[in-house]
């Protein structure tokens, strides 16, 4: 069928390899978050594309990876079923009705809040329509301080 | 045929490649496995547990598969766990129950790694490889369990507090009584373990601020003991103090802790945290970062004690330039590179902001490249206007080498000053200068640069201790601590400014607690004007004011109010006072003898003079002012005390003496004319209470011994307006050359009381005489006018002879009903009948002398007369 046959095997054994050899070819690409990096960099995709502009680029890594659970652990990024953690800076002059509707539109979870600046959990497939939101400002990871 | 042969060739290489390509199926399905297995432990379960090993171990395992050995490393340092240069742990083997060691099978250990330090009957002590901990669990025959040895419960103290002073303060009876403390930190792991150790109170309130709001926790699933070990040194320096351990992880639970903070008086924040790519590091408070937080505790009475941090060498700072036009920053004239070595595992972050606060168009690019210089990770972030000038990465790496940072100006219309912070890994160059990080460049933080406790008095400060000044230029940090204390914690020392920082506020607390009544603004002068100086002479950028030195005792006082004003108070009447002093040092106070102020103030109550006050006790003074006369009156208490600062203390004292009855109008010296007898004046009082009746008195005598007019007025007015009769009267006292009369009101009540007001004077100008008399023309021929100035005067007699002594003389009499009218001035012209008269004393003769002068009389019939005049009569 592949027209190439190894001599001293049969057909279905040939093709149980060949599967399992993709199978791990596969594993290998998804567990090694670095390769992506690499296949980004020789894209020259890391910087987000323009109508992306409000999300922090290391989110959009994130949701360009293949292991995105992966991705998220190494770069601790809160990242728990389905919903990642971020800061939003909405459009201070929104008003109510319209901050709700986009609370509502993007299934965004409000966790704390001061004055624009919030922090949410949102659907991870989400996060790129809320970026381009008109109302959102900016789209990034919460603060990591670091004990001294 | 030839199928045939094929069928025996394929029959031949089936048996000859069957095997192998079997071996290599079941390899790989026992490789994937095994990867799904790991995957299992540490990935999807989220935690590895496994039946063998102690729960820490298993953690640190999990740590070095995931985070590498850097992060591994520091979180075993962290948990009292010491890793050798091989990753090895040292950790007690045991056999299964009621085995001897010899179960367990020494050389397969070895083969694995492991090193025997020392064994007992039924346990082995080994350094193991972390990564193989759980191969050896399952693996080694006869191993049941691996946990860490046995940790003794050393009573382990800082060496930072006896440097800094605060055994003193121990011993005097001062430990933080009734202050609190708050250490706000990433996390509080080993909690448990460090309070039975003894090294923490039960006491210690336990808040998690990481959901929506402050909440009372018992840190069940923590990794990282950093507050922990932070809380162990503050306990240390002040160990009555009540310690309030609140968990952040960004900054709305910062936000959350410091108003849970406020709320509930907490007196000192320590926060040995460093934030990065939250402003430009110059102290500003945008979108409510950590500078926001600090400087609004402070504002709230606060101390907030923050670590400098440990970026001296993890700091570049330039101006972007870009000569060769490559679009990288010019590091070097032929570098565009920041080197860093990093090993495999490691996690590498770094931080890129720039001068373009709070957001910005400029846009700028953080590169990472590897040792090939191919880029492996960038921050590249969009800067259109709305986003902050902040550029990240985090990267693990994957082989062990030399990476490149770089700083690419994406588009950006000028060159913009940055700076670039890593965590983890020194820069190469670097630069130390101004590397804070938020809220260390906070006005109102303290912040703690690090020295080792060993160099203490000699310095220098730790290498990577974190430098001043901030970026907009002011000097930090304001003090320094010890670090590389002894830490129960984390079973070892504790390095980094993170443990200089709670030693500060220990010795807040102490001070606090020796002088319950300073400020904040108070605290931090006396904890900076009693640091040893270091380094430059003052503050500077690397030791602050110097090196941590809790005060000496010193009694302090302090009196209050410092002025006492009794304000208004009436004749015959007194109004008590007190002052309070008290001692607002931290040694007993020792008051002297105090001295009784002047008349009419005097002390009544003394609970003070000769008196000793312990710390924070108080005594009062009781003063009295009594005002027999009216007026100002103004004195002082001296205290005498044994406070080397302030002795003695003056408190002063004023108070005005009124009358019951405040004389208003007119005012006092006021003058009045003949001609107020057509427009009497209106006299007005003010009563302090209401009268039945008031009696406006006049008399020529201040001491009113005899009183000439006497006008009664009903107790429902406090004004009188004199008719002309009884303002005649009044006007005439004086007699005929004016002078003063004194008035003042007699109040009377229904019960008999009566009280008398202040007295004022009028000043009752004397008569006179014509002003500024004209008689023009002089000639025979016409009739001259004769003019004056009436002077309130009303008759007048103008007096004319042929000599001065008016041996001849002849006099015209004139009468005016008003003399104000026309002006006040008189005017007539003599009739013929009248000149001829005055020509006859002349015989009318041209060129003859005539003398002249005007006698006058105002209605108070007093008389004037001008001098002696003269005129020529003329053709």
């Amino acid at each position: 069928m592949l027209g190439i046959e190894f001599p001293g095997l049969s057909g279905n054994l040939l093709k149980v390899l060949i599967f399992f050899i993709i199978l791990i070819f596969l594993t290998f690409c998804v567990n090694n978050q670095q390769l992506s990096l690499f296949k980004m960099e020789a894209r020259g995709q890391i910087k987000p594309p323009f109508e992306l502009r409000k999300l922090e680029s290391v989110l959009y890594e994130f949701l360009m990876a293949t292991d995105r659970e992966n991705f998220a652990k190494t770069h601790r990024i809160f990242f728990r079923e389905g919903r990642v953690r971020v800061y939003i800076v909405i459009d201070p002059n929104i008003s109510p009705t319209e901050k709700e509707s986009v609370v509502k539109t993007y299934r965004i979870e409000i966790e704390k809040e001061s004055e624009n600046l919030l922090r949410v959990t949102v659907p991870v497939d989400g996060l790129a329509s809320l970026a381009e939101e008109k109302f959102i400002l900016s789209v990034r990871l919460p603060d990591k301080p670091m004990v001294q | 045929m030839e199928d045939a042969e094929m069928n025996i060739r394929g029959r031949r290489y089936q048996k000859k490649y069957s095997l192998p390509i079997l071996f290599i199926l079941i390899f790989i399905c026992l490789y994937w496995n095994s990867v799904q297995s790991k995957e299992s432990l540490f990935l999807k379960e989220g935690k590895k547990i496994h039946p063998k090993i102690e729960s820490f171990l298993s953690d640190l395992q999990e740590k070095h598969v995931l985070e590498g050995r850097v992060l591994s490393k520091s979180f075993a340092q962290r948990h009292n766990i010491k890793m050798d240069e091989q990753d090895r742990v040292v950790v007690f083997l045991y056999p299964e129950a009621g085995k001897s060691k010899d179960s367990i099978n020494i050389e397969t250990l070895k083969a694995y790694g492991c090193e025997i330090i020392k064994s007992g009957d039924a346990v082995i002590k080994s350094k193991v490889p972390i990564s193989l901990l759980d191969v050896i669990a399952d693996q080694v025959e006869g191993v049941s369990f691996i946990k860490l040895p046995d940790r003794p419960l050393a009573d382990v103290v800082s060496e930072g507090v006896s440097l800094t002073g605060a055994t003193t303060y121990h011993s005097a009876g001062y430990a933080g009584e009734n202050v609190k403390v708050a250490i706000i930190d990433l996390g509080f792991a080993g909690l448990s373990a460090t309070i039975s150790g003894g090294e923490l109170p039960t006491s210690v309130i336990k808040l998690d601020c990481t959901g929506t709001d402050c909440a009372p926790t018992d840190f069940p699933s923590e990794e990282e003991a950093h507050g922990t070990a932070v809380a162990e040194i503050v306990h240390d320096m002040a160990p009555s103090a009540q310690l309030y351990l609140m968990k952040v992880g960004d900054r709305l639970d910062l936000k959350n802790a410091k108003d849970y903070c406020i709320a509930n008086g907490i007196k000192v924040i320590n926060h040995s945290v460093g934030w990065f790519n939250s402003n430009f590091y110059d102290g500003a408070c945008y979108f409510d970062n950590s500078v926001c937080m600090a400087n609004h505790a402070y504002q709230n009475g606060i101390l907030w004690v923050n670590a400098a941090g440990n970026a001296a060498k993890n700091h570049f700072e330039a101006t972007y330039t870009d000569a060769d036009g490559d679009g990288l920053h010019d590091v070097t004239s032929d570098s565009n590179y920041i080197t860093i070595n990093a090993s495999a595992g490691d996690l590498f972050v770094a931080h890129l902001t720039w001068d373009a606060w709070p957001v910005t168009n400029q846009d700028y690019d953080l590169l990472l490249y590897n040792s090939s210089k191919v880029l492996v990770a960038a921050g590249m972030n969009w800067q259109t206007g709305t986003q902050t000038p902040t550029e990240s990465i985090g990267y693990i790496v994957p082989a062990s080498g030399v990476y490149y940072l770089a700083v690419k100006k994406y588009n950006a219309t000028s060159n913009h000053r940055f700076q670039i912070f890593t965590f983890y890994h020194d820069l190469n160059p670097y630069v130390a200068s101004s590397s804070l990080a938020s809220p260390a460049d906070a006005t109102g933080v303290m912040t703690v640069a690090a020295i080792d406790w060993a160099n203490w008095t000699t310095g220098p400060q730790e290498y990577y201790s974190s430098q001043g000044p901030t970026t907009d230029g002011r000097i930090k940090p304001e003090v320094s601590g010890p670090d590389k204390n002894s830490s129960y914690t984390y079973g070892g020392i504790f390095p980094g400014t993170s443990a200089a920082a709670p030693h500060v506020a220990g010795a807040a607390a102490l001070i606090l607690s020796s002088q319950p009544t300073l400020t904040v603004s108070q605290l931090w002068e006396v904890i900076t004007s009693s640091a040893i100086d270091m380094g430059a002479i003052g503050q500077d950028n690397i030791y602050g004011y110097g090196r941590l030195n809790l005060p000496a005792f010193y009694p302090g006082i302090t009196v209050f109010p410092t002025s006492v004003d009794f304000s208004d108070v009436i004749i015959g009447y007194g109004v008590e006072g007190t002052v309070t002093i008290q001692n607002s040092g931290n040694a007993n106070l020792v008051i002297g003898t105090i001295t009784s102020p002047s008349s009419p103030f005097e002390i009544i109550g003394d609970d003070c003079s000769g008196k000793t006050l312990p710390f924070g006790t108080e005594c009062t003074l009781t003063i009295r002012f009594s005002p027999i006369l009216a007026g100002l009156f103004n004195s002082s208490i001296n205290i005498p005390s044994n406070d080397p600062q302030r002795n003695p203390v003056l408190s002063y004292l004023s108070g005005i003496g009124i009358h019951e009855i405040m004389l208003s109008s007119p005012m006092d010296q006021a003058s009045f004319d003949a001609c107020s007898l057509y427009a009497p004046p209106t006299f007005k009082w003010s009563p302090k209470e209401s009268f039945n009746s008031y009696s406006v008195q006049f008399s020529e005598d201040p001491t009113f011994s005899t009183i000439r007019v006497k006008i009664r007025v009903s107790g429902k007015t406090t004004e009188k307006t004199m008719s002309s009769s009884q303002w005649k009267r009044i006007l005439r006292i004086p007699g005929d050359q004016g002078g003063a009369v004194y008035w003042r009101v007699v109040g009377t009540q229904a019960v008999g009381r009566s009280a008398i007001s202040d007295s004022h004077s009028i000043m009752i100008s004397a008569p006179q005489p014509v002003g500024n008399p004209i008689l023009s023309p002089t000639s025979r021929m016409g009739l001259p006018n004769l003019m004056w100035q009436n002077n309130c005067n009303i008759k007048f007699k103008a007096w004319f002879g042929s000599t001065a002594d008016f041996s001849e003389k002849k006099a015209l009499s004139f009468h005016l009903s008003n003399p104000d009218l026309d002006g006040g001035t008189f005017s007539r012209e003599l009739t013929t009948s009248q000149w001829k008269a005055i020509r006859r004393l002349v015989n009318d003769l041209t060129d003859s002398t005539i003398y002249w002068c005007v006698e006058s009389q105002d209605p108070l019939k007093r008389p004037a007369i001008t001098e002696l005049m003269y005129f020529i009569l003329t053709d």
